[in-house]
């Protein structure tokens, strides 16, 4: 029973070191992005430069469902017509492969691209 | 005295309803590190003390009670679904971890954790389409080990208790 708990104890710390080490080597992919692309419904609404502060009121229906904003190469999500606003607490992104979604409204921000401020640029300054 | 069959039907109501309550509890809270669907996931301690004193039919049922009640007064039915998968995927990994490998309540616990938010974020990118949600994956990953980890330790104290309520019926 004692071998047991042992046993049990360091598949615990290994589970832990395994998944720790998934999240640091996530995190060292990150590079800014080049542009902002905006699904509603899985269906392409725009593709915006991030370079370039935008406005972006997102319409469906007739209706601003959300309200998206480009400043300084990140993009974050102004307002939004849902009750949670959990795509509001989301915060600025700007690393390629971040995204902003917001589950009621069925709106996506997607980070893709390589944009200025990625290693590289730095290595061929 | 109460038969130990009335005791398993008192145990099941109580941890139904302070499931219920921990859920509400937790919406409440802010407790928010930018990432979405990432909670504590207080309510797993009432599914796995269940699973290891009653068993783990009566522990999905109260899970699936909890959910849908829940969604029903607090959320929405967005959140039922993405509860639900989560609530499925771990329950399967719980039990096989309980079962297959004879492990404690501290390693279902902690398996469960991980299980129910990679569950919850499957539905997220099946629903939206959109599988940049996976994203996320590998920071909820961990946060589920960590908070599995603790109810882990909370349900390991909570069951030997329980268990003589159980069987100190009196008769």
């Amino acid at each position: 029973m004692k071998g047991k708990g042992k046993k049990e104890a360091l598949l615990i710390v290994i589970v832990f070191a395994v998944l720790f080490i998934i999240f640091m080597m996530s995190r060292s992919l990150y590079t800014n992005g080049s542009c902002a692309v905006i699904t509603v419904d899985g269906v392409l609404y725009g593709k915006y430069p991030l370079s370039k502060d935008t406005d972006i009121p997102i319409i469906k229906d007739n209706n601003e469902i959300n309200h998206a904003v480009i400043e300084n190469g990140t993009v974050y999500m102004k307002d939004a017509a849902c009750k949670n606003h959990i795509c509001i607490s989301q915060g600025r992104k700007k690393a390629s492969g971040e995204s902003i979604v917001c589950l009621p409204n069925r709106v996506v921000i997607r980070i893709e691209g390589v944009g200025e401020g990625a290693d590289y640029d730095v290595i061929a300054n | 005295m109460m038969s130990s069959r009335t005791r398993k039907i008192v145990l099941l109501s109580v941890s139904a309803a302070l499931a219920m309550i921990f859920s509400y509890v937790e919406s409440l809270i802010p407790f928010y590190f930018g990432v979405p669907g990432m909670k504590l996931g207080l309510s797993n301690i009432c599914i796995v003390v269940i699973m290891f004193t009653i068993g783990e039919i009566p522990a999905l049922f109260v899970n699936i009670l909890r959910i849908v009640l829940t969604a029903l007064l607090f959320t929405n039915i967005f959140s039922l679904v993405f509860s639900l998968a989560g609530a499925f995927l771990s329950f399967l990994v719980m039990v096989a971890i309980k079962r297959i490998f004879r492990l404690s309540a501290m390693s279902v616990s902690l398996f469960g954790g991980i299980a129910h938010n990679a569950g919850q974020l499957i539905a997220a990118a099946i629903i939206v389409k959109e599988y940049a949600v996976l994203f996320y994956l590998p920071v909820l990953l961990l946060s589920g080990a960590a908070t599995g980890f603790l109810i882990g330790l909370l349900a390991r104290m909570l069951i030997p208790r329980l268990k003589t309520f159980i069987i100190n019926s009196g008769g």
